[in-house]
């Protein structure tokens, strides 16, 4: 309902305006609705000229706080709580080493549990793709579990890149 | 340097590959005033050619790198203008000339016009002067912001590296499960767009990413500017361009980087441009509409939705009522060679995830079997209630909807403007239709599908909307006077030289 009277609103403004302007442009009285543009152009100028100087004056202040932040923090703002130092440095690893795109399973499965995390590892581990089966995976990318599990379940593992307790990657020998 | 200059050589470049068709179409001539004023819509037009153009070529398993998005923009832009001067050469010999004017003519020329403007256009320049500073300062702010909102990395900036990655389709992130929810078949116009960004700069910044939208932005509103300046006055496009760069929804949505309102602001330059069309019956318009509306059907799958619907209300409109002194078959024929065209420009995507196999989440096919549709009959209310709420809370759309509604009503109720005011009304009801539709179709639950979408699944028609606005709200104040609008000098031929709407008095060039 409120709708409808403000559309009431904008027609009657209009005709009402159509009036106001007669004398100075008598053809308009033929035209009651051609004011209903004049309204709804002086409207937008109202709204414009009162919202500008709001949004406006606060951009400066607002650019200079979020210069503050590190280019790094920005970059990750999407998940500042994952490892991205470490997602960082493993995506380095397997483009340095590989020198070319490939795969990767992500370990341990409990990190795909988390929708963010898993979501946001594989747009930090881009360009490598993940796969969701193991014996597919060039590298293994373990995240909070370490290749300790891994090698002891015996899988063929070619070299280990250790990052930190618990952060690691492992090019698989299958791998190119 | 290059992050300095590499976009500053991407702006140019699309704007060379626009500014090209356009002269092609005729839409502006030689002059720096001619070219200055046509920028905005030059850059729509380029980015929208020269991505459509690459996304064809990836499609056929071309790598779309910086190497071929340069020699695409030159293609295009130095194509345009010889066939520009092609035709010129034959038709119009004056055209065919380039003259060098001297340095300080234009400044000189500028200034007199700043002097003895009128009121009206003084306003305007307020306006766009303040708006010129808003936007520096906004670029400023835009290019330090964090990406933080989901589906911007998670589904556009993501397949925006990837372009930037493998420079060609790589097949196996659109084909893996594992990365369904990206929702690979999303269409590519915007990571493209991002690519194009990331590979100037050399790399996948997504901070200064935020920059790229906004000049898109002010792009856009250059463009409505430039468009709506042919059948509105000055004292009316003015406060509704600036109103259009304060307006929340959009301008807050855009710098989440999401897809909707992209493909909103092409899908409402499009419209009017249509719109333009229905009334003026200048070729040229329809031409330059296809391609944009193609570009909002290559950003988002809604954009298909509402193009579609347009065009079925153009049809109907084209049929029911036709131009003053046109046949009906003889009205129709354009109008379906270009949705042909149109066709054949958005074709090349949906071509190539047809034949991989990728399927969106969206039951297409079913949604328009009636068994299947009386099942979900219980979700189109509370979807119309948080549709109607989204664009009716006025904090966040500044009237715009009750402006366009009562602009449409006083349309209809003048004889002369009846049809255009149909199109608006209609291909805004339409769109807001295929919306509804796709609430009810879509799979997942209608709770979580409203309150992470509905904000922003409304922009499309809302912009369609704001289209009519521009277009009524200038026929209605020239019906009125009747008198001419536009300044003659801006276009070379076919010009519309009195109210559009009422029955456009055209020197047909076509």
């Amino acid at each position: 309902m409120t709708l409808v009277f403000q559309v009431l609103g904008f027609l009657a403004g209009g005709m009402a305006l159509v009036r106001l302007l007669a004398q100075g442009a008598p053809r308009l009285t033929r035209y009651p609705l051609a004011g209903v543009g004049m309204v709804v152009a002086l409207v937008g100028g109202v709204l414009f000229w009162g919202h500008i100087w709001q949004i406006g004056s606060g951009l400066p202040e607002s650019t200079r706080t979020a210069s503050l932040v590190s280019s790094f923090a920005a970059q990750h703002e999407a998940d500042p709580g994952a490892n991205n130092a470490f997602l960082e440095w493993a995506r380095k690893e397997m483009l340095g080493v590989a020198g070319s795109r490939g795969t990767y399973y992500l370990e341990p499965a409990k990190v795909l549990a988390d929708p963010l995390l898993s979501l946001w590892s594989t747009y930090e581990l881009l360009p490598e793709r993940e796969t969701s089966k193991l014996s597919e995976a060039e590298w293994i990318v373990f995240y909070e579990a370490g290749p300790h599990l891994a090698i002891k379940q015996g899988r063929p593992l070619e070299k280990i890149f250790h990052y930190s307790s618990g952060y690691a990657l492992a090019l698989k020998s299958n791998a190119r | 340097m290059r992050a300095e200059l590499g976009p500053i050589a991407l702006i140019g470049g699309y704007c060379f590959a626009g500014l090209g068709v356009l002269a092609s179409l005729r839409f502006i001539r030689l002059s720096i005033g001619s070219v200055v004023a046509a920028l905005g819509l030059a850059f729509m037009v380029g980015v929208a050619v020269v991505l459509l153009s690459g996304i064809a070529l990836l499609c056929v398993g071309a790598p779309v790198n910086i190497e071929v998005l340069g020699s695409l923009m030159a293609l295009i832009g130095l194509g345009g203008f010889g066939f520009a001067w092609w035709q010129a050469s034959w038709r119009r010999p004056s055209w065919a000339r380039i003259r060098l004017w001297p340095l300080m003519q234009p400044i000189r020329q500028a200034v007199f016009v700043v002097r003895g403007a009128d009121a009206e256009h003084r306003v305007a320049a307020g306006v766009l002067i303040v708006l010129s500073v808003f936007s520096v300062l906004t670029y400023r702010w835009a290019r330090v912001q964090p990406l933080e909102a989901w589906d911007a990395w998670a589904i556009w900036a993501r397949k925006g590296t990837l372009l930037l990655d493998y420079s060609h389709l790589p097949t196996a992130f659109f084909t893996s499960p594992v990365y369904a929810f990206m929702h690979q078949d999303y269409p590519l116009l915007l990571p493209l767009y991002e690519a194009s960004w990331f590979r100037v700069i050399g790399s996948a910044d997504t901070q200064s990413l935020h920059a790229w939208f906004w000049v898109l932005f002010v792009a856009f509103l250059w463009a409505t500017a430039y468009v709506s300046s042919r059948v509105v006055r000055p004292a009316i496009w003015a406060p509704l361009v600036g109103l259009l760069a304060v307006t929340p929804e959009v301008w807050t949505q855009l710098m989440t980087m999401y897809a909707d309102v992209p493909m909103g602001l092409y899908l409402m330059i499009g419209v009017l441009l249509l719109g333009l069309w229905i009334t003026g019956q200048r070729r040229r318009d329809l031409v330059l509409s296809m391609v944009l509306l193609a570009a909002a059907a290559s950003t988002k799958n809604e954009g298909v939705t509402a193009v579609v619907s347009t065009f079925a209300v153009a049809l109907i409109v084209t049929l029911v009522a036709p131009a003053p002194g046109l046949a009906r078959r003889r009205a129709l024929v354009p109008l379906l060679a270009a949705i042909a065209a149109f066709a054949g420009m958005v074709a090349p995507w949906r071509l190539w995830l047809a034949v991989h196999h990728i399927k969106g989440d969206m039951p297409v096919a079913r949604g328009f079997e009636p068994s299947f549709l009386l099942e979900h009959t219980g979700r189109i209310q509370p979807t119309v209630n948080a549709l109607f709420s989204e664009v009716t809370a006025q904090s966040n759309w500044y009237y715009l909807l009750p402006m366009g509604l009562a602009l449409v009503v006083a349309g209809l109720a003048t004889p002369g403007l009846r049809r255009i005011a149909v199109f608006y009304g209609l291909a805004t009801l339409g769109a807001f239709i295929m919306v509804l539709w796709g609430y009810v179709i879509n799979p997942n639950g209608l709770g979580w599908l409203i309150a992470t979408s509905a904000s922003r699944t409304v922009v499309g028609p809302m912009l369609i909307a704001v289209a009519g606005t521009f277009h009524l709200a200038g026929a209605l104040l020239t019906h009125a006077f009747q008198c001419s609008t536009p300044d003659p000098s801006r276009y070379p031929s076919g010009h519309a030289t009195a109210t559009q709407g009422v029955g456009v008095r055209l020197e047909r060039s076509e």
